[in-house]
């Protein structure tokens, strides 16, 4: 018995360590569409907003007051900043530049969608998409990637130890 | 690229598994700790009852349906692993015979635990054609990974029994004991008022 509670005790103080026990699910969504006759792909992030606040302030950024009224004027400067680091297209080896269209916030005001396009060349063979949106606040971030190209649709699953994947055409 | 049945699965089951979210794996471990393992069919059922529990309510809060105070649900968790990890402690001479509000429990147990991920979930569903489809497979997924969490504590509940010759009943109350105190630290955590 003694025996037992000696290595149980390691076990359960291990538990109450732990900073927190809740179960916040830490999932981002990124949808991305491409669009053949302006052959862009079009990107629709949805992010919880105190935790993309959060991921801001610990990259150095300011306090923005993201989709409130006090909302810093050149919030959306450093969104941009922070997305272009964070979710980045290669088409057969060749990075793609992004460009910023703008934000809307949920209906419930949790989270803000994102939405970046960037321009491609018309036909590829291979697409790397890499997203690590708050993997540098969570290790168990999960953000999911939806991509649709021509009639191609498929789901990637993205986490800090495989945050980019490349889909093949 | 995988489907979308098959990516929402991983969430599911990668949820339960994750050590972090231990409130999960310890009401399992709680549900599970009167048992042997050759009464896998029983336990079978009581974790299929609290999975049918916690997928009704996160249905019903992903559709905005039925929504209560994350603050409550996060409180009555701990409350409902209390509990499990309590009755343990009874008739456990009988173990044979089970009371059928036993099998209830766990079900309405699993109400509450379901409204306790819903906040998070459903404004992620917002933009999706369909909500159902992956709701389904989440919460398949979960019940893989509460399967999984059930088969391991049994390897070990066998391990210990076998050969380490500790006595069950010993064993399970030692194991609901361990719980017991979690579940208090976590009510004291969580407590909202």
């Amino acid at each position: 018995m003694q025996l037992l509670f000696t290595f149980f005790i390691p076990i359960v103080s291990f538990f109450i360590s732990r900073e927190t026990y809740l179960h916040d699910i830490h999932v981002s969504k990124c949808e991305i569409q491409f669009n053949e006759d302006s052959s862009t792909f079009e990107i629709a992030t949805q992010i919880y907003i105190d935790d993309l606040q959060k991921s801001l302030l610990g990259q150095g950024f300011p306090e923005l007051h993201l989709c409130s009224d006090r909302e810093l004027k050149n919030a959306d400067d450093y969104l941009f900043n922070y997305l272009s680091q964070k979710i980045r297209l290669t088409v057969d080896g060749k990075s793609l530049t992004p460009k910023y269209i703008g934000k809307e916030p949920s209906d419930d005001f949790i989270a803000v969608w994102c939405y970046l396009e960037f321009s491609s060349p018309k036909s590829f063979k291979e697409l790397k998409v890499k997203d690590e949106v708050l993997m540098d606040l969570y290790d168990d971030q999960r953000n999911i990637v939806n991509i649709k190209v021509k009639d191609q649709k498929g789901y990637l699953l993205l986490y800090s130890k495989h945050n980019e994947e490349t889909v093949k055409y | 690229m995988h489907s979308e049945f098959y990516t929402y699965l991983r969430l599911g089951w990668q949820h339960i598994a994750d050590y972090r979210a231990y409130d999960h794996i310890l009401f399992v471990i709680a549900l599970c700790a009167m048992y042997l393992p050759s009464e896998w069919r029983r336990l079978l059922i009581l974790v299929t009852a609290f999975t049918i529990g916690h997928s009704l309510t996160l249905a019903l809060s992903a559709l905005n349906i039925l929504v209560l105070p994350s603050k409550v649900i996060e409180f009555l968790i701990p409350v409902t692993i209390l509990i499990t990890a309590l009755l343990n402690y009874q008739n456990s001479k009988n173990s044979s015979q089970i009371p059928i509000y036993k099998y209830f429990l766990p079900l309405i147990f699993g109400f509450i635990h379901g409204m306790g991920f819903s906040n998070y979930f459903k404004s992620l569903l917002g933009k999706e054609e369909s909500v159902v489809k992956p709701l389904f497979a989440f919460n398949i997924g979960i019940e893989i990974g509460q399967l999984l969490i059930v088969f391991l504590f049994m390897a070990i509940t066998y391990l210990f029994v076998n050969f380490f010759k500790i006595k069950h009943s010993k064993w399970s109350k030692l194991i609901s004991g361990i719980i017991v105190l979690l579940a208090l630290y976590l009510m004291w955590e969580t407590k909202f008022w």
